[in-house]
């Protein structure tokens, strides 16, 4: 993305475009989340064109009308306007398919960051690693791979010869267990 | 990183593991990564053109004034129109039309209200973990169901208060009802008003609502549109939350969301507290299919969905003597006298810990209700089944 917009954030520019009514703003703002907003409509949507489709409609539509909304946090309103009209999209062509709401991310991001080296707390520290080591053995293993050895998932392919599949469930699990063990010892 | 790199790249080092760390704290950055791994493209290319297309009509659309061009236009036509209407003596059939549509009146609807005052009783399932929250109807069949409004403030009065204070607003008989029906904790009234007018009070100032909007587990829904007569739509964050600036009371608020019913309701006397808006779906597979925490995030659902023979992993005998002891007999109005079965329907991951269920056979909100609960605490099953099917007579 080559636009001069990248210094300032998403909610100073949706406010020069409200004081203005320069849609330009709004224009370089939205480009910011097309690649999240293509890439959340090719989910759902499951083709090319119909993303496509989707982020021009989305833009359209919100041009004349969000001048006069109130948003807080722009990048997760339109995280959800994204969604609804995928939702609405396929509501419409009438695919019923399962669909998974990712879980509370909350808990994942305590796990995170604990791992990261902002993290004075001794007494967090030190129950961490006594948790870690109530993992069984991939969980632990994963989990120093990803968090303390700072390796990718393909980097901890490579290494333990196991599936992606399996990393990313033993590190999954494996986070939930340190958030269910560390629940334990930090709230007595 | 951006998306784009990590996609094309070898997805290995420092960086790559940045971007995945990332990628667990961002759920639009995951979704979004999915849809990429699902659909193959040309990805770059075509998101280089969509913000060029962006670009291009966002320099065109320059707001000038559009107001001001519609109105010449729109008061020219009426001009000519009415003219035109006067002079071939279609004005006096056009003034007696509008005496006929001015008898019809009051809304109707208002007489409704005795019959959907509802109550609900939460019930807890045996780990106390899940909330199931139950919706009895009079009157109407009982599969539907409607919002609760729960004010965060303990005093569980102020609800019982405002929904007697909404009742005396719309109509005398329902209030009785209200009254009358209330031993539980939560009871709110919901007029089915297809329009937002506002509604006459007391006190004429405005307030501000803040709440969370819910399903009935307790999940937020993000997205949810609320809608008010006199300010612009506005949607609940990541977390369900919603600020409503310059609120009358006796103002109606809707909210609508996908798969769930949209529903009114009304700003009543005591609406300066923090409320959390349950809403539940008229179609409880919607619910299950939307809303069923999924354990595993990772996994893709597939498409192609064979029924298996998969089996609980204590046996089936033990697992039907649990299902046996943890069952309750319902309690609420529209399921107590009920018999029959509910069939579900749910996929396990590599655990055997069941996800996605969803109901293939309602019997009643209450029951249906009670069976996902169980089913959701339950041992485990066989792992990775794409679907299992179950049935609990009730």
């Amino acid at each position: 993305m080559t636009l001069r917009d990248t210094t300032e954030s998403d909610e100073e520019l949706l406010l020069r475009f409200k004081k203005t009514g320069n849609s330009d703003y709004f224009g370089q703002l939205y480009n910011r989340y097309i690649p999240l907003i293509y890439g959340l409509s090719l989910k759902y949507l499951q083709n090319t064109e119909l993303a496509q489709d989707a982020v021009m409609d989305i833009f359209e539509d919100l041009l004349p009308k969000i001048a006069n909304y109130e948003i807080r946090e722009f990048r997760t309103w339109i995280y959800s306007v994204a969604k609804n009209h995928a939702f609405h999209a396929l509501n419409d062509s009438k695919l019923t398919k399962t669909m998974e709401i990712i879980p509370e991310i909350v808990e994942s991001d305590d796990i995170i960051s604990l791992f990261e080296e902002e993290e004075t707390n001794e007494a967090h520290r030190k129950a961490l690693y006594g948790c870690m080591e109530q993992l069984p053995d991939v969980q632990r293993d994963a989990i120093r791979m990803f968090f303390l050895e700072d390796m990718s998932y393909a980097d901890i392919v490579e290494t333990t010869g196991f599936q992606l599949k399996s990393i990313k469930s033993h590190i999954q699990n494996g986070k939930r267990n340190l958030r269910i063990c560390l629940d334990k010892k930090l709230k007595r | 990183m951006n998306i784009l790199d990590y996609i094309k790249g070898s997805k290995k080092g420092k960086s790559a593991q940045k971007f995945e760390q990332q990628l667990m704290r961002d759920p639009f950055l995951a979704e979004a990564m999915e849809g990429y791994e699902k659909v193959k493209g040309n990805h770059s290319l075509i998101i280089a053109r969509l913000q060029k297309q962006v670009s291009k009509k966002a320099k065109r659309k320059r707001f000038r004034h559009p107001m001001f061009i519609w109105s010449t236009i729109t008061s020219a036509v009426a001009i000519v129109a009415f003219i035109a209407f006067f002079f071939l003596g279609g004005f006096h059939l056009h003034f007696r039309g509008q005496k006929q549509l001015g008898v019809s009146g009051k809304p109707a609807p208002y007489s409704h209200d005795s019959a959907t005052t509802m109550e609900a009783s939460p019930i807890t399932s045996a780990n106390d973990t899940i909330r199931c929250i139950d919706m009895s109807k009079n009157g109407k069949e009982a599969v539907g169901r409607k919002p609760i409004i729960q004010p965060l403030a303990k005093d569980k009065r102020a609800t019982r208060k405002s929904s007697i204070a909404q009742s005396k607003n719309y109509e005398k008989g329902a209030s009785t009802t209200a009254e009358k029906k209330t031993p539980s904790q939560n009871a709110a009234k919901y007029p089915n008003i297809p329009n937002l007018p506002l509604m006459k009070t007391d006190n004429a100032e405005p307030t501000e609502i803040s709440g969370t909007v819910t399903d009935a587990k307790g999940n937020p829904l993000v997205g949810v549109k609320i809608t008010t007569g006199n300010s612009p739509d506005i949607h609940t964050d990541i977390r369900g939350r919603f600020t409503l600036k310059n609120v009358l009371k006796g103002q109606l608020i809707s909210f609508s969301y996908i798969g769930f019913k949209s529903e009114e309701i009304a700003v009543s006397e005591e609406t300066d507290q923090l409320f959390n808006v349950v809403i539940l779906n008229e179609n409880n597979d919607l619910l299950s299919q939307q809303v069923i925490i999924s354990k595993d995030k990772w996994k893709s659902p597939n498409s192609k969905k064979a029924v298996q023979r998969a089996s609980p992993a204590i046996g089936l005998k033990s697992y039907q003597s649990y299902i046996e002891k943890n069952k309750v007999k319902a309690t609420s109005d529209g399921c107590k006298d009920k018999k029959g079965k509910v069939k579900v329907a749910f996929s396990t991951d590599e655990n055997g810990r069941p996800y996605n269920i969803r109901v293939l056979q309602k019997l009643c909100t209450e029951y249906d209700c009670q069976t996902i609960t169980l089913i959701n605490n339950g041992p485990a099953w066989t792992a990775d089944c794409e679907e299992v099917e179950y049935e609990v007579k009730y």
